[in-house]
């Protein structure tokens, strides 16, 4: 196993987790959520589970961005289209 | 609860469970080192009993079958508990007719997007189908060949083709193939028990090694979770985009 490919990741994944939980705005949270699953994604495929890497980009970084943006959308139209 | 009784209750609890995880992580075998006692006994089964080359899949939908199912019970119910929530209220109104702002070939749809959705759309729906009647055979399976087949739909409405996405992504048969599906399960473990074994048990023919219709139920079951999970990754971002382009609050 290449020692230093998922080194390289684990750093990576680690360091965009924390935008993950300090950034205060859900539209930029859910896109430092995407950055981590694409990480994190990177990392399952260097630890030969490229399956799994699959489901953390499609629901992570894709689905799950999709639906949060959605519901934004939605509330700014509840709240009058401030913003 | 004052801030400071929060703080110390915190402290305590974090040493605790920091004291609890060191002890716990510092039995476990190194990292990527060797493989554990259960893996081998997974790599000497998966195969030689039940014909299927991808020992994890063998795991899910035979070595611990009933896990699984109570696990997909837990999507059905996330999914349903979604669309009853965003259903439509009586405060709302909910119109049949869309207004599709951008359209292909319309203002505001570029012919980048358009080749988006024509190639990348049917590409992922072919992997995802792929990946999830071949779970038996090659990593992932149902659950992760359903969730690229839910990524796929919800690609239609990003690339902005929201007329194909309103016609497709439906609840009329995501509704009868998630729960279809989920009774699909159900039934599978009930033939064992017809057929004289414990619910669940793989009771269908094994067939051999790398065909694609082999391996039994694992085979059966992993394409109902395929069907299951791929219909409720489609039913999510639907309901979803009819909260936000059909159904508009009373003024």
């Amino acid at each position: 196993m290449k020692d230093w490919l998922w080194s390289i990741f684990l750093v990576l994944t680690a360091l965009t987790a924390v935008p993950v939980v300090a950034v205060k705005d859900p539209l930029r949270q859910t896109f430092a959520y995407a950055a981590f699953g694409l990480c994190l994604a990177g990392l399952f495929t260097a630890l030969k589970a490229p399956d799994v890497a699959l489901a953390v980009i499609a629901i992570g970084s894709f689905l799950t961005v999709f639906l949060v943006l959605l519901a934004l959308a939605k509330l700014r139209t509840l709240t009058g289209g401030s913003k | 609860m004052s801030a400071r009784a929060r703080l110390a209750l915190f402290v305590v609890a974090a040493i605790v469970f920091a004291g609890a995880f060191v002890r716990a992580t510092r039995e476990l075998p190194a990292f990527g080192q060797e493989i554990s006692a259960y893996a081998e006994q997974i790599n000497h089964t998966a195969r030689p009993l039940r014909h299927a080359t991808d020992a994890i899949t063998a795991v899910v939908f035979d070595f611990r079958g009933v896990d699984t199912l109570g696990e997909e019970f837990i999507l059905l119910g996330a999914v349903s508990g979604v669309m009853l929530l965003l259903r439509p209220l009586r405060e709302d109104e909910y119109r049949k007719e869309t207004e599709d702002a951008v359209e292909p070939g319309g203002p505001g749809h570029t012919p980048l997007l358009h080749l988006a959705a024509r190639l990348l759309v049917p590409v992922a729906l072919a992997i995802g189908l792929e990946i999830a009647t071949h779970g038996h055979l090659t990593p992932g399976g149902g659950f992760q060949g359903g969730v690229v087949v839910g990524a796929a739909f919800a690609g239609l409405f990003v690339f902005g083709h929201f007329r194909a996405f309103h016609r497709f992504a439906k609840p009329t048969w995501g509704d009868a193939v998630e729960g279809g599906a989920m009774a699909a399960y159900l039934l599978i473990g009930a033939l064992a028990v017809l057929m004289g074994a414990p619910y669940l048990a793989n009771v269908l023919p094994l067939g051999s090694d790398k065909a694609f219709l082999s391996s039994g139920t694992i085979w059966a079951l992993n394409l109902a979770v395929g069907l299951a999970v791929g219909a409720g990754l489609m039913l999510l971002p639907a309901t979803f985009v009819d909260q936000l382009t059909r159904i508009r609050r009373r003024a």
